[in-house]
């Protein structure tokens, strides 16, 4: 052997993100008065935030639309599982409830897949291929951001009616793939991989494409992670492409069925159903940010973008 | 002759990061690229790895002509700053993706790794990710990813910075070993004139992408033709001086910064010498003694072990001195208070002697005297 075995050697190696510690240690930090003041903000904001979910709570186990008088605010009860178990089998025997479940899922799933191989190969080619008019056209992607998707709708449909892709899946996925939010989170996080590990990369035999998926990809998993998770709720939750787009009710997603519970004319809305169908809807989100969270926060400082 | 540059020029933009550089290297050299961040020398290595492409020049490894060749297949690894291993894979596959993206067989592939994981001593790290070992470990490992390739040459680009001192000089004497062992040509770039003296058999200097000079350490610094070598080189660097012709006596020079003339008791006597120069002097060359013409102001004393280094003033100069623990004076050296006036002589061969255009003059014929005869002639006039 010719070195010695040594431990003391330390390479200074800069934190990226912010880390959970991090936090930690600047909330020890932080004087009594001022913890008491952010405390009581926080438990404001959680209770505001959670108010809805309370309300949700409420309503799914019961089993009347209307209300009582004086109003029942526990949502727990003997009855409450009993009553959710015949909501939930009302709204999935309600229309064809699996195929637009399905529908939510399957149209999620490629747009993300799609939009985050997009965003990172061309986030990646904004970061590190020089060709001309890189940065005018990183510019242009970056406008494409400040422009509401209201003012182009109008737009857009008519481009799908050119392509007679009016009412089909493809019309329902492929506008929602190009993201140019996703372009610039991952085009911030490669920015950020030194570039001596492609260049290592590239002294080892790797061309550039094995680049790309093999080392810098693999590095940039909080990009992924961020740009999945948003990508994913902002297609989960659409609601105003699906209205537009979609003349079937084949090719219903979860937010136009909820449409469906506000009842007629709005006269009659079924509470008790319409929150179980929120519930059910909830369910995939919470599952991509468990799985996703710890990469999430770390994504998004570094891309300096706040969601 | 394991590398051969000639006359290599690059430019980013308009800025010139090397002009006309020429290098050779032989077989078994250790070579290291010394100057300042900026200086070229970096852009020089990555032109040799393939890194970057050249604006012209050609780069010759082993005599062939490597300038459209991939990175890969010149023949040469690298050695990174920070090591830039693959955070995601582990060691062992960090040490194993070039042998495995030439196709080699497993069996062959995890024999050669296992080699030279055993001779640079990181066996019992294979299995761990980079994150989780040391840095002297990980230069370890960036160091085995270079071996692996059985290269024609080493090149590191300075592979210490970021280490901590004392590790650095460990992290020293286990590159001279490497060197040892494998037998093989580096080049070596730093910033780092001690790194560089220390490990080099030959030192080239670049600065603003022009080679100042090169040759073995000892040479640099016994003779250094240029003022930017001459201040690189040595710890704490060489003292120098802008001293301008009495516009009364062509054989006496006036210090920039005071008017008082010659306080080193210099004269020339070569009348051809340009009118400006520049004269160096290293700290170590003055040597402490009552009756010596240069009459200095102590400013701060610090006490270095072996040795004692001064801050003193000449005229508006500061300049610095090192003495021996063991010099003496009227006065004890360790009484001394910042104020005390102090006198130091220098033999006429330590002094360094450079023209206007900083290149070092041949052979500038000259005596000292001691300054009151100096004064006493031109005040005379």
């Amino acid at each position: 052997m010719m070195f010695g075995n040594d431990k003391r050697g330390k390479l200074f190696r800069k934190e990226k993100g912010v880390k959970k510690k991090d936090v930690y240690d600047m909330l020890l930090s932080i004087g009594p008065a001022k913890k008491v003041v952010i405390y009581f903000l926080s438990i404001l904001l959680v209770i505001i935030y959670m108010l809805p979910f309370y309300w949700m709570f409420l309503k799914m186990f019961r089993s009347s639309i209307f209300a009582h008088f004086p109003p029942d605010l526990n949502p727990f009860s003997l009855t409450s599982l009993g009553n959710f178990i015949v909501n939930f089998r009302d709204v999935i025997s309600f229309g064809s409830f699996p195929l637009w479940y399905f529908n939510s899922v399957f149209v999620a799933v490629l747009v993300v897949s799609g939009s985050v191989a997009v965003g990172s190969a061309a986030g990646y080619a904004f970061a590190r291929l020089h060709f001309k008019g890189r940065d005018l056209l990183f510019y242009a992607v970056l406008a494409t951001l400040m422009i509401p998707f209201p003012v182009i709708s109008i737009a857009s449909y008519i481009f799908m009616l050119d392509l007679g892709w009016i009412s089909t899946y493809q019309g329902l996925i492929l506008p929602e793939i190009v993201s140019g939010l996703n372009v610039f989170i991952f085009r911030q996080y490669f920015m950020t991989i030194p570039v001596d590990v492609e260049n290592a990369a590239k002294l080892d035999g790797l061309n550039p494409f094995q680049i790309f998926y093999r080392i810098s990809a693999p590095m940039a998993r909080p990009a992924f992670a961020a740009a999945t998770i948003y990508t994913f709720i902002g297609t989960w939750n659409n609601f105003l492409w699906p209205l537009m787009e979609v003349h079937s009710q084949n090719l219903f997603t979860l937010p136009l069925v909820l449409n469906f519970f506000k009842g007629v004319n709005g006269t009659q809305i079924y509470w008790n159903e319409m929150m179980t169908v929120v519930f059910l809807t909830l369910i995939p989100t919470l599952v991509i940010y468990i799985l996703f969270e710890r990469y999430f926060v770390e994504g998004f400082t570094l891309s300096g973008v706040k969601g | 002759m394991a590398i051969e540059l000639k006359k290599l020029n690059m430019a980013y933009g308009s800025t010139v990061a090397l002009k006309d550089f020429d290098l050779h290297v032989d077989d078994g050299e250790f070579v290291a690229i010394l100057g300042p961040s900026g200086g070229g020398k970096s852009t020089a290595l990555r032109i040799i790895a393939g890194l970057v492409l050249q604006d012209s020049g050609d780069v010759i490894i082993n005599g062939e002509v490597m300038n459209n060749i991939h990175p890969s297949e010149r023949n040469v690894a690298m050695v990174f700053q920070n090591q830039a291993l693959y955070p995601h894979m582990t060691v062992y596959n960090n040490i194993a993706l070039n042998l495995r993206m030439k196709g080699i067989p497993k069996q062959e592939i995890d024999r050669k790794v296992r080699e030279v994981a055993n001779i640079v001593g990181i066996t019992s790290i294979l299995d761990r990710k980079p994150k989780e070992i040391s840095g002297g470990q990980a230069q370890r490992v960036g160091l085995a990813r270079a071996m692996i390739r059985d290269p024609v040459v080493y090149l590191m680009d300075e592979p210490l910075t970021g280490l901590d001192a004392k590790f650095r000089d460990e992290m020293r004497e286990e590159l001279i070993k490497f060197h040892r062992i494998t037998k093989k040509s580096i080049i070596y770039v730093t910033h780092d004139q001690i790194e560089a003296m220390s490990m080099a058999d030959r030192i080239v200097v670049l600065n603003n992408g022009i080679k100042i000079q090169e040759g073995s350490p000892r040479d640099l610094y016994d003779n250094p033709e240029h003022v930017f070598v001459a201040t690189f080189l040595g710890s704490p660097a060489m003292n120098t001086f802008r001293f301008r012709k009495s516009t009364e006596d062509p054989k006496l020079f006036i210090l920039d910064s005071t008017t008082e003339v010659s306080p080193f008791g210099l004269e020339f006597a070569d009348k051809t010498l340009p009118d400006e120069l520049t004269v160096g002097i290293r700290p170590n060359d003055f040597i402490l003694s009552d009756d010596g013409e240069i009459k200095v102001v102590l400013q701060s004393l610090e006490f270095l072990g072996s040795v004692i280094q001064m801050r003193v003033k000449l005229g508006d100069s500061e300049l610095i001195i090192t003495v021996s623990r063991e010099s003496r004076t009227k006065t004890d050296i360790y009484d001394l208070k910042p104020e005390s006036p102090l006198r130091f002589s220098v033999s006429s061969e330590r002094f360094y002697i450079f023209g206007p255009d900083d290149r070092r003059l041949k052979n500038p014929i000259i005596k000292v005297h001691p300054p009151e005869a100096i004064m006493k002639k031109t005040q005379g006039k």
